[in-house]
């Protein structure tokens, strides 16, 4: 066969991200509005900096986020849900480690309503004892659930191996923490932190951006400041753990969920492009080295992958497969050496150029539906970047070389530089692992 | 709120239908192709064989090696992907639509002639094992209730296999197999394509005859029907989940056919949504969670696999439920029946019901906002019901919707109709023993 008799591609449309109207508060929130044709909806996001050093910061957060739709000084939750469903709206709130996230969906015409919703929301929540004591109940019972899966234990013994002390060692609350948290603590944590200062306020759909800033400032300008600086987290520790790899057996498990992990680049860094790129060539997409070996030629699994997490404390490199037990140590080789092939050989052209097309087109594409554009937006603002991120990237990855791409795998990709841990069941894998070097069985 | 679609459709002289939504607010295109076969139609000792087949499609083509076909939608900077579900399986490209011609050709090789090897098919059905494994086997209920509960609520083998597939089924696969499925149901004649997004229609339609056109026609299958008699009596079973660490428990009754009997099947999307939307202001979180204590959470939807205007006739409403520490899924069931009897006595308030068929409503428009979740759901309503207009339509026809109606579709989901599987941690197996 020949490349000839599949089509080549059309000329490369430009980026176009849409103009965003910007003010600021007086009390410190940004206020962002951007017009995107399309369905009759606008999506609303109000982004709150929420990192903390506090021990059992991270559970009265989460619950926070589970009750603060709970009440209010004028409505009750099921009258607020009523509200907000007769808008034919939704409005939800999460919170990681470092920020609180208010995500909402409405009709085009009724935007301002839901704006309405969300300032009382952050001003006046009330979390009533009845409705916190019902939720914490509810949320540790659902924190049991989500820690039966391996994936989510996984994720959890990974982070908890490479951040150690630091507050992202935790990726999720334990039950005993959350038990212990009153209704009052959280009042407490909502007057401290729930406030406008550092917060920003995006709102993207089908409407006029003047107006839209105008009415965020009519219902967001008389919500009080905090007065207090935002706490910086300290950050990532800038090497993996050295020493023993970790197991952790999960009984009757017919899968091992092997996480490899380490320190990677932010998005800002001069040479994050060519790890970006790296990160696609080795298993950041179905074209990639890692899929193409233990999925494609192997079969040992069935989602391979690898990606970079970005965080306000620093980004972390995590690759990730869930393989049948019985190939546990030969998959982790084929892992182990698709990361050694990257840090010791340059990527031919053609695995360059695929690369740089692909992450292009998923940057033009991730900004294709109005909540991708509120959400990307929104997080890039959280880190101190913009939309000008998006449309410069397609040049700074034109850039890379294969030359840069071997320099990141030298210094962030090489098997040395990374640690792994595995779930599954001991009793059946631990002995193959050995081969590897020496693992701790929790 | 109606958002309309400018839709043009054809047929090529092969039998390809062909449906295109230009959309030119995003640089983006997709290309779908839904061929109308699923797994209610794969032979039996073959369970998971349609799904199976799905993953031999990715495996190369006549003018394509293995691999191929990702590297050439990714390299132009697109995402690819197929499923397979009860009664159609469906691949698609997004791209940027400069890339357009190349995904129809990428489409039609494999339409024409897909590389079925013994090679590629060893190595797929361990991926498939795994898949099931990181879905199934491995998670704490694990596509918990679809697996198990068509085995209850039906009886044909058509309507009761897990779909997945058994492991032994899924070794005893062969080439064979492969090709005469291939010949039986991906015939031009069985498949929609559908084009959504950045395109002139009639440069569009030049480029699918180039490449859809030279393929041969073969005879379309017929569409068997796969309607049961109705049963008598509640039906139970008991499933154990070595991982879940609390029971569960889910029931499913038979609906309306959601295509002959369209005005009957609607008004039990907004029964559904009644019982368990997403907010505290739904009946059953009132009743299971707030009012009772007996639920962490609960779903209530329509079709298998809440798939509810892309499936076919048998399907179901299911209600489903985790348990808290110490409840029983008797009580839990006994809850459920006392709400849809209210329903069904009382009818949803008029205020209640209009805020449900707004907030689906609006959902719809969310949930198509994408070009290819869009494209998805015109080409499952135009395969399905031979109108992707009714996505259009859909809104409109959710608000006229009355309680009446809402309330007789609630006095069929009753105790006596309702297929239960209660899923039990293993410990509960043991200490039973």
């Amino acid at each position: 066969m020949t490349a000839s008799v599949v089509p080549g591609l059309r000329p490369w449309q430009e980026i176009v991200s849409p103009d965003v109207t910007e003010q600021r508060c007086a009390n410190g929130l940004r206020l962002l509005a951007l017009h995107r044709p399309g369905a009759p909806l606008t999506e609303i996001r109000l982004s709150i900096p929420f990192g903390s050093m506090a021990p059992g910061h991270l559970a009265r957060a989460w619950l926070l986020s589970e009750t603060v739709l709970a009440g209010t000084r004028a409505t009750g939750r099921i009258g607020l849900a009523e509200r907000i469903g007769e808008l034919g709206a939704s409005l939800r709130a999460e919170v990681d480690h470092d920020r609180l996230l208010f995500s909402g969906t409405v009709l085009a015409d009724r935007y301002e309503d839901l704006l309405a919703v969300l300032a009382e929301l952050v001003r006046d929540a009330t979390f009533p004892d009845r409705e916190v004591l019902a939720e914490r109940k509810r949320l540790a019972s659902r924190l049991t659930a989500a820690r039966s899966q391996a994936a989510v234990r996984a994720r959890e013994i990974l982070h908890r191996h490479l951040y150690g002390d630091h507050p992202y060692g935790a990726s999720m609350p334990t039950g005993a923490e959350v038990d212990a948290i009153s209704a009052e603590q959280l009042r407490a944590l909502h007057a401290e932190r729930v406030v406008p200062d550092h917060a920003v306020l995006v709102v993207v759909g089908l409407i006029d951006p003047d107006q839209a800033v105008g009415a965020m400032h009519r219902h967001f300008a008389d919500w009080r400041p905090g007065g207090l600086p935002v706490p910086d987290l300290p950050p990532l520790p800038d090497e993996a753990p050295a020493g023993a790899s970790r197991l952790f057996h999960r009984p009757g498990s017919v899968q091992s969920s092997i996480r490899i992990g380490g320190p990677a680049l932010r998005r800002d860094d001069p040479l994050f492009p060519a790890l970006h790129l790296a990160n696609l060539i080795y298993g950041g997409y179905f074209s990639s080295r890692l899929v193409a070996n233990i999925r494609e030629d192997k079969g040992y699994t069935y989602t391979p992958r690898s990606r970079i997490m970005h965080s306000a404390a620093g980004s972390t490199l995590v690759i990730e497969a869930d393989v049948a037990t019985d190939v546990t140590a030969p998959a982790l080789l084929e892992m182990w050496y698709e990361l050694g092939r990257l840090s010791t050989l340059r990527p031919s052209v053609q695995e360059l150029r695929d690369v740089r097309q692909y992450a292009a087109g998923n940057l033009a594409m991730s900004i294709a539906t109005r909540s991708g554009l509120a959400t990307t937006l929104v997080t890039l603002l959280g880190v101190g970047l913009d939309l000008d991120w998006i449309r410069r990237s397609p040049d700074l990855l034109a850039e890379v070389t294969a030359s840069d791409i071997y320099h990141v795998g030298v210094h962030l990709l090489a098997p040395k530089l990374l640690a792994a841990v595995v779930i599954g069941d001991a009793t059946r894998c631990e002995e193959p692992l050995q081969a590897f070097g020496p693992w701790v069985v929790e | 709120m109606h958002r309309p679609h400018h839709l043009v459709r054809t047929r090529l002289a092969n039998g390809l239908r062909v449906l295109l939504a230009p959309d030119r607010t995003v640089p983006v295109v997709a290309v779908a192709v839904h061929y109308d076969v699923g797994m209610r139609s794969e032979p039996e000792g073959r369970t998971g064989f349609a799904h199976l087949f799905e993953h031999l499609m990715f495996q190369g083509s006549e003018l394509l090696p293995k691999l191929e076909h990702a590297h050439y939608v990714q390299a132009s900077g697109g995402v690819f992907n197929g499923s397979t579900h009860l009664d159609y399986t469906q691949y698609h490209n997004v791209l940027p639509s400069n890339a357009l011609e190349r995904a129809l050709f990428l489409e039609a090789d494999r339409m024409r002639a897909p590389d079925l090897n013994a090679e590629n098919l060893r190595v797929q059905i361990d991926v498939v094992k795994e898949e099931i494994r990181v879905n199934v086997t491995n998670k704490p209920y694990g596509c918990f209730p679809w697996v198990t509960l068509p085995g209850v609520l039906f009886d044909s083998f058509a309507n009761s296999h897990d779909g997945y597939g058994s492991f032994d089924d899924l070794d005893s696969a062969t080439v064979e197999d492969a090709r005469q499925f291939f010949d039986r149901y991906y015939a031009p004649a069985n498949a929609l394509l559908t084009l959504c997004g950045d395109f002139d229609a009639d440069e569009a339609l030049t480029m699918v005859e180039r490449h859809f056109g030279p393929i041969p026609f073969r005879p379309r299958p017929s569409r068997p029907d796969f309607a049961e008699p109705e049963f008598v009596g509640e039906r139970r079973a008991v499933r154990y989940d070595p991982h879940a660490p609390l029971p569960a428990v889910a029931a499913g009754w038979r609906v309306p056919d959601p295509v002959a009997e369209f005005d009957a099947y609607l008004p039990h999307l907004l029964l559904a949504d009644v019982m368990s939307d997403d907010g505290p202001a739904c009946r059953l979180h009132r009743r299971l969670v707030r009012q009772d204590g007996l639920a962490t959470s609960h779903r209530c939807y329509l079709g298998m696999l809440g798939d509810p205007l892309d499936t076919g006739h048998p399907t179901a409403l299911v209600s489903s439920a985790r348990l808290t520490p110490g409840a029983s899924a008797q009580q839990v069931l006994d809850a459920i029946a006392e709400e849809f009897a209210v329903v069904a006595r009382e009818g949803p308030a008029e205020r209640e019901l209009s805020r449900i068929a707004t907030r689906l409503s609006t959902r719809l428009l969310v949930e198509t906002d994408g070009v290819l979740a869009r494209t998805q759901a015109l080409a499952s309503l135009e395969l399905r019901h031979g109108r992707a207009e009714l996505l259009g339509e859909l809104p409109g026809l959710l608000t006229a919707v009355t309680a009446e109606q809402v309330a007789a579709a609630a006095a069929r989901i009753t105790p006596d109709r309702r297929a239960v599987v209660e899923l039990l941690p293993a410990s509960y197996q043991e200490k039973a023993a």
